[in-house]
């Protein structure tokens, strides 16, 4: 227990829109080891982004964190003390640098308040370190020039030293490298990788691309309609799969080994979340569909120490 | 069917599209693939005419279609459509999704007795029914739109069809039903493609041929098996290196050549081969020498001399 830096219990946030409740994290439980990287994978209104930023305590003015106990380092985490954590313990990193960055400050400036904020010294120093540590050299030179002057990759690596500038122990990235080309995300993920073994930092990974999965989570968590549908090791997930969805997800993508051969897409639309249904949010796309899927929400079955999943299948195949 | 021979299309100073030349055979699909601002994008709305070409010649069916008049041009049109990247914007929010299927047919002057049998018809050829027809944009989802988009281009019955990024704004699973619809279609209509992507496992997937680009040039040009199993540029190479796999075993046990810095803007091309400012191997020659495409034999085109 002690081994976990995050927890996240029975989590439940809801949007508040013109057209109703949104409910986007319908009942989540998680938690994030020291040191070790958690990927979790889902398509768009899975809630993964919504967990994440009710985590952060930036689910907004229309959003609400209805019910559920979020902890981290053994502390409870409420509205109020999740503001002395947020950039000083727990750092987030959004997919679009741009509109993460303030336009009109240098990027020097904005790297200096942040560690004024948190009541660091030597600060010249260590923005100097940090933006060479992410590869924006010379950085004495560098850190007066302006977003706008920097590329997208760049802009990715400046965005990622804001984050980590004050050694967070929790580095959550939502799709830190979606909105980058294929030869500068090797390079973020890697430059990532590097950080994260120096400093020994966690890492929550929000990614749709199971190849990033793949090649860098230790821990997968995927999730579909506000729910987690699987849980498990990066091994379990991608060769033990067990619930249809994953499974789905994997065949919707061309097999390397295989690669002309014909994708098996996921049927239907995606989720509704303005009408849920009673039962798992997966019913209407899923293959295995039985008529309790639609009644009742399923419990969660473990397969392993590490290895768990939410679907009546469990009782049918595994019971 | 299509023949592109030396097509340049610069916006100013900026050289987008620098001489490129390439074929497609009928019901062929060619992959085009490369990172932003390779110019693969441009070199897609060139050819079907979106942009006035700055040099080169487009040969379509036999015809020259580089220089057209308004009518030659709306015959062209008719032979080539093109689906666009995000089904969000491509879509007129104030028009119902048969209006949007039917306004080609409009243009094109076809007997308005056949519209509304053919867009019910299109509208179920691409997977939606008729009686969605009444709806507007904003009530479909975002594969639904680009399944419009698709029945849109398919109103007029073209030949031949540029997909520009035709998957990447949708959901994975979603993504895979529109690749699936195409190849179908490709199959049931004799259609061909040219298929323009960043995404290099679908390229694969979907393409006969493939053609790299990089800062407004073909690099390299190869059936998609021979390219992808032989890679025989130093960009290419590090490109496919750099492609996540969704397979952790896979995953650890490959070489990553991780490239250095990002594509110089098409404002600066640098001289020589353009790629020497990053490639790996690069020698003091390349800063200077003139790399044109060549056959290195298997109909494998290749623009780097040392490979």
């Amino acid at each position: 227990m002690n081994d976990d830096i995050l927890t996240v219990n029975d989590l439940h946030t809801s949007f508040f829109t013109s057209m109703g409740e949104v409910k986007a994290v319908d009942g989540v439980t998680f938690q994030v080891k020291r040191g070790e990287v958690l990927g979790i994978v889902g398509e768009s209104g899975s809630g993964k982004s919504a967990s994440m930023l009710s985590i952060m305590g930036l689910q907004g003015n229309a959003g609400r964190v209805k019910s559920g106990v979020i902890t981290f380092r053994g502390q409870e985490l409420n509205s109020q003390n999740v503001k002395e954590f947020r950039g000083r313990n727990i750092a987030m990193i959004f997919q679009d640098p741009m509109t993460s960055l303030n336009p009109v400050l240098s990027v020097g400036y904005q790297l200096t308040e942040i560690l004024r904020r948190h009541k660091f010294d030597n600060i010249r120093e260590r923005v100097i370190d940090i933006l060479e540590r992410v590869g924006i050299s010379p950085a004495e030179q560098r850190m007066k020039q302006y977003p706008h002057e920097f590329s997208g990759g760049q802009r990715q690596r400046i965005m990622i030293a804001m984050a980590v500038v004050c050694s967070p122990e929790l580095l959550i990235a939502d799709e830190p490298t979606t909105a980058l080309d294929v030869t500068v995300q090797a390079q973020i993920l890697s430059l990532m990788r590097d950080l994260r073994r120096s400093s020994g930092m966690s890492m929550i990974l929000i990614t749709h691309d199971l190849g990033v999965i793949a090649g860098e989570a230790e821990r997968v968590i995927v999730m579909y309609g506000g729910r987690i549908m699987e849980e498990g090791t990066r091994h379990e997930i991608f060769y033990s799969t067990a619930h249809p969805y994953t499974q789905g997800l994997l065949r919707s993508v061309p097999n390397p080994e295989r690669p002309r051969e014909r994708l098996i897409p996921i049927e239907g639309q995606p989720p509704d979340l303005l009408n849920p249904p009673e039962g798992c949010p997966y019913v209407k796309r899923c293959p295995e569909a039985m008529r309790i899927c639609l009644e009742q929400k399923p419990g969660m079955f473990t397969l392993s120490e590490t290895h768990k999943f939410f679907c009546w299948l469990g009782v049918k195949n595994y019971a | 069917m299509l023949e592109v021979h030396g097509l340049k299309k610069y916006f100013g100073s900026a050289r987008a599209v620098d001489g490129v030349s390439f074929s497609v055979a009928k019901g062929e699909t060619l992959g085009l693939v490369g990172e932003s601002g390779c110019g693969k994008t441009t070199t897609g709305r060139t050819i079907i005419r979106l942009y006035e070409p700055t040099a080169g010649k487009i040969i379509f069916g036999g015809q020259d279609v580089t220089s057209l008049t308004p009518g030659e041009m709306l015959t062209f049109r008719k032979r080539m459509q093109m689906i666009f990247q995000d089904p969000y914007a491509s879509l007129n929010p104030r028009m119902t999704a048969g209006d949007i299927v039917r306004e080609p047919m409009i243009i094109h002057g076809i007997p308005k007795d056949e519209h509304t049998d053919r867009v019910n018809h299109l509208l179920r050829l691409v997977g939606l029914n008729s009686e969605q027809s009444g709806r507007y944009p904003h009530e479909f989802s975002g594969g639904q739109r680009q399944r419009i988009g698709i029945a849109r281009a398919l109103a007029v019955e073209p030949e031949m069809i540029i997909c520009d990024e035709p998957i990447s704004a949708l959901d994975v699973s979603i993504g895979a039903q529109i690749v699936n619809m195409l190849e179908d279609l490709q199959k049931s209509l004799g259609l061909t493609y040219i298929f323009i992507a960043h995404d290099l496992s679908m390229v694969r997937h979907i393409s006969s041929r493939v053609a790299v680009m990089y800062l407004g040039r073909i690099v390299e040009l190869a059936g998609t098996e021979e390219l992808y199993r032989n890679p025989k540029h130093p960009y290419t190479v590090s490109l496919l290196s750099s492609i996540p796999i969704p397979d952790p075993e896979k995953s650890d046990a490959r070489k990553h050549i991780t490239l250095t810095g990002e594509i110089p803007g098409a404002l600066n091309v640098p001289s020589g081969c353009s790629f020497h400012t990053r490639c790996p191997n690069a020698k003091p020659e390349c800063r200077t020498l003139d790399a044109v495409l060549r056959d290195t034999g298997n109909n494998h085109l290749c623009s780097c001399p040392y490979a």
